[in-house]
């Protein structure tokens, strides 16, 4: 080795570790993941701050499984969010039952796909993946725990502490690696194997000529709202269901009546497994959900003007259209999703 | 060959040299310290908590209405010095999930003595004549996630978790002309305000935006030039009065005593900037 390209590796050595270093200070944001399809959306969760670990995910996934998080144990996140069913509750569940049997108010949502939103709960009231869970442990109507308690419980257990430590190198279990840990589970939950996403990715036949069909007219028809890769804009919109709300919606966050009865897009990967629909989980079959934007619509002062456009109410298909566009929603359920043992207990 | 080991050597001094300059700028320069001092008043009277129930209301507002307290506190933030040169020193807001690792956010009490204490030992030593504070937790803090220390929210921290964010603000007792009905855990003629809302994020696809965000950066005047150095501590004194929240913004313990959201509690933040203000200085 020449003397001058002894120096110049020196330098570089030491400028590269004094690089390094201020990585290491701001790291970058990251896909943290591999084999998301082209067409995502941009990664909003904050894995710079809570980098993914194989042992940080797979406590995340003990954490789920475990009633240890409501106040009776006898709940677990897994109890109304099920794997064969996108992460949502059973189909006869319009709202799911917590601790001492008490209901909930609005349908347990499925967790698909969730490091690409940018809010949560279908108020939008929760703007980051982290704190979502404080929601459901700290509910009476869901696990009617306190987050003190459940610090408390998860010190004393046997298999917690050790759990934390491997995961996080830390000696002591505090909320915010208990959410860390739930997030990268969580984060895991990507729905990207559909016919559909096979489709899209160049097989012709993945899709039948019916679905074909159906996806045209779910173009013209229903894309406004349910558009995109998650067939969501994230909007909140009135869909017509009521002319007085039980439920405020989106009103409760903004506190403006303009946005009374205003429920976030939801997305449609996984569609066909997730019944009931709608936030209080009214309709049990995608042929009411159908049958609702065709003949059901009502209307009110917040009624989203796509729903009422020349003087109509609702969205102007027939009884044939809405066949085959339901046709097409089966072709958004990936079953290696629905069955992957890794997302498993 | 000697000749390019010297060369060698004063390129890696250099090198090191910039790059230790880079991670700490001011590592040479001795740094001076700064305390500040919180007190609270209600008008002219100092504060001073009720246990409740009670039927003794100590204060009353510009309505007329008696009240008492008996739960005060804030969020304090993004403390800053600045000076009439342009010269501004900032306290090193760090946020984490390691609570050893949070830095920079501060939560006064009135139940705690020592939270209305604060002391800062890294100040840049220069002449300054405002003082730069941040009432509530900013956007910049909540949208990292979880959040460890004084935010844990398994350790007391003030959190609203349906519409996440942590409450800036608190004010809790009675009033005497508040309707409200006891429940386990508060009194008849309880009142409740807490204030807090961050939201000031750009809006979805085709929502206009419309959030309230009731954090407040306060810039106030030292009244003077105060010169923080290795040897000078200055003290700042700051009296906070709870009456020119309530009488500013109107606040009738009649309709408003069960304030749990952030729309209603923009007209009490915005009252923030005339509520503290810096007293005197030791």
């Amino acid at each position: 080795m020449s003397i001058k390209s002894k120096i110049l590796l020196g330098l570089s050595l030491v400028l590269s570790s004094c690089l390094t270093n201020q990585e290491q200070r701001s790291p970058k944001k990251g896909p943290p993941l591999q084999n998301i399809p082209y067409y995502f959306p941009p990664i909003t969760y904050t894995y710079e701050n809570n980098p993914y670990t194989e042992d940080g995910f797979e406590l995340g996934k003990k954490l789920f499984f475990d009633p240890i998080l409501s106040s009776d144990s006898t709940i677990s996140c897994a109890s109304c969010h099920k794997q064969a069913l996108a992460f949502a509750d059973s189909p006869h569940h319009r709202v799911s039952v917590g601790v001492n049997d008490s209901l909930g108010t609005r349908n347990a949502p499925p967790l698909t796909n969730l490091i690409f939103y940018p809010s949560f709960m279908i108020d939008g009231g929760i703007h980051h993946l982290d704190l979502v869970p404080i929601n459901a442990i700290t509910s009476k109507f869901e696990m009617n725990e306190s987050m003190s308690r459940v610090i408390l419980k998860l010190q004393r257990n046997k298999k917690y502490p050790f759990l934390f430590k491997k995961a996080f190198n830390r000696d002591t279990i505090t909320s915010p690696y208990l959410l860390y840990a739930l997030s990268q589970y969580l984060g895991r939950l990507i729905s990207s194997n559909s016919p559909y996403d096979a489709y899209l990715l160049g097989n012709q036949n993945a899709l039948s000529e019916n679905q074909k069909m159906g996806m045209q007219l779910f173009q013209t028809h229903c894309s406004m709202c349910h558009q995109g890769p998650l067939f969501s804009n994230f909007s909140f919109r009135n869909n017509g269901l009521d002319t007085i709300f039980k439920d405020e919606g989106r009103q409760r966050i903004t506190e403006l009546v303009s946005d009374r009865g205003k429920f976030r897009v939801p997305s449609l990967r996984n569609i066909a497994v997730t019944a009931p629909y709608m936030h209080d989980g009214r309709f049990f079959s995608l042929e009411e959900v159908l049958l609702h934007y065709r003949q059901g619509v009502k209307k009110s002062s917040t009624l989203d003007s796509i729903l009422q456009t020349g003087g109509t109410l609702g969205i102007r298909i027939t009884a044939e259209e809405s066949k085959l566009i339901i046709n097409f929603l089966h072709g958004l359920t990936d079953t290696l999703f629905l069955q992957n043992p890794k997302l498993g207990p | 060959m000697k000749k390019i080991t010297t060369i060698l050597f004063l390129l890696i001094v250099l090198a090191l040299n910039s790059c230790l300059q880079d991670s700490d700028k001011n590592s040479a320069v001795s740094k001076g310290t700064l305390a500040i001092e919180f007190s609270h008043y209600v008008g002219s009277k100092e504060l001073k908590l009720t246990a409740t129930p009670s039927d003794s209301f100590p204060y009353t507002t510009s309505l007329g209405q008696k009240f008492n307290v008996s739960l005060f506190g804030y969020y304090v933030t993004q403390v800053a010095l600045k000076g009439s040169q342009g010269n501004l020193w900032e306290d090193r807001v760090h946020t984490s999930v390691k609570a050893d690792s949070v830095s920079g956010i501060y939560q006064v009490l009135e139940t705690d003595s020592k939270s209305k204490s604060l002391s800062f030992s890294d100040v840049a030593p220069g002449s300054y004549d405002t003082l730069i504070l941040t009432i509530g937790i900013p956007e910049s803090i909540v949208s990292e996630g979880a959040q460890g220390g004084i935010l844990d929210v398994a350790k007391g921290a003030w959190f609203w978790n349906w519409n996440s964010g942590y409450i800036g603000m608190a004010i809790e007792g009675q009033a005497e002309n508040s309707p409200f009905v006891a429940k386990p855990g508060l009194p008849d003629k309880a009142f409740q305000l807490h204030i807090g809302g961050w939201k000031d994020v750009t809006p979805p696809e085709g929502e206009v935006k419309k959030l309230s965000n009731n954090v407040r950066t306060l810039r106030l005047p030292i009244g003077r030039t105060i010169t923080v150095s290795a040897d000078h501590t200055p003290e700042l004194h700051i009296v906070m009065d709870l009456l020119k929240i309530l009488n500013g913004s109107e606040a009738d313990f009649t309709t408003l005593y069960q304030l749990h959201s952030p729309a209603a509690g923009t007209k009490l933040a915005d009252q923030f900037g005339k509520a503290f203000v810096v007293d005197h200085v030791h």
